[in-house]
């Protein structure tokens, strides 16, 4: 019982910490979508009309799945969601790093700064850790309830 | 299986109802033909010798120390709201203001262009081609 109402503050927790980066990164993003739309570009990944479309879909995805992680029922959606996202900043700070690009990729709007790519990726690796831990814990703490 | 698939059709539907209502109501989001990238760009090139420009560096502190266009004042993203003033107090709207940053693909200059012209409405402002590398390069 005991164990079970520790992992209930921790999962808590750890939900509070993955909503609130996302919900703050999405809304700084839309604060200044012309400087995350110039954030995309400088990759020189995607043409421009699809990081036009990307510059306005990710701020609204992470806010929206920010909130609906606090919903049971949209929990395993947004949580795959934000999980694909958090992947593809890893993958894009890699390339960036493996090109030897000094970028901002805008991640995270402007409010979180890396010194290094190795905080970076550390950083978004604890996320997507956190992301499946809220994810696991929430169907296991279920499962207690229930029995 | 399918209640997940529904899920996360809702929330994509959501959440591209909120782009689309950010796209059409938000003041600072560029006009699809105004937000590309290397808009706004000028190259060492087409500065006259003797031309007076207001430089501003859009680097860190620790790299405008380290070395910067005589003249250049400081503008970074993350001092931004420090650095303004100054850099306000010797704007002149006849001459060309150039905003550089590390390298040829850094767009913190071009950020930081993109500010000062639709939130402080200052003319003649350009970002600079290849950055500082450029710079260094045709004064070596």
């Amino acid at each position: 019982m005991e164990g079970g109402s520790q992992m209930k503050y921790i999962l808590f927790i750890v939900r509070f910490f993955a909503s609130a980066v996302f919900f703050l990164s999405g809304f700084l993003k839309v604060l200044n979508p012309g400087g995350f739309l110039l954030d995309i570009q400088a990759f020189a990944i995607f043409p421009y009309g699809f990081a036009y479309v990307l510059s306005l879909l990710i701020p609204s995805l992470e806010i929206i799945c920010s909130i609906a992680l606090w919903k049971k029922s949209l929990r395993p959606a947004s949580t795959m969601i934000l999980s694909i996202m958090t992947v593809g900043f890893i993958v894009l700070v890699t390339y960036e790093e493996w090109q030897g690009l000094n970028l901002n990729c805008g991640c995270f709007g402007d409010w979180l700064f890396f010194p290094n790519f190795y905080t970076h990726i550390g950083f978004n690796c604890i996320l997507l850790a956190t992301l499946i831990l809220n994810l696991e814990q929430g169907d296991h703490a279920g499962k207690i309830k229930a029995n | 299986m399918i209640s997940f698939f529904k899920s996360c059709l809702y929330l994509l539907v959501a959440s591209t109802l909120m782009a689309l209502a950010i796209w059409v109501v938000h003041p600072k989001m560029p006009r699809y033909t105004e937000g590309k990238l290397g808009e706004g760009g000028i190259f060492l090139s087409q500065l006259a010798e003797n031309e007076s420009v207001l430089w501003i560096d859009a680097r860190s502190e620790k790299e405008f120390e380290d070395g910067h266009i005589p003249g250049a004042m400081l503008l970074s993203l993350d001092a931004f709201d420090e650095q303004i003033e100054s850099v306000m107090n010797q704007y002149d709207p006849d001459k060309i203001t150039v905003i550089y940053c590390s390298e040829d693909r850094c767009q913190t200059s071009q950020k930081i262009a993109e500010i000062l012209k639709r939130e402080f409405e200052l003319q003649n402002v350009y970002f600079l081609e290849g950055g500082w590398e450029a710079w260094k390069e045709a004064h070596k």
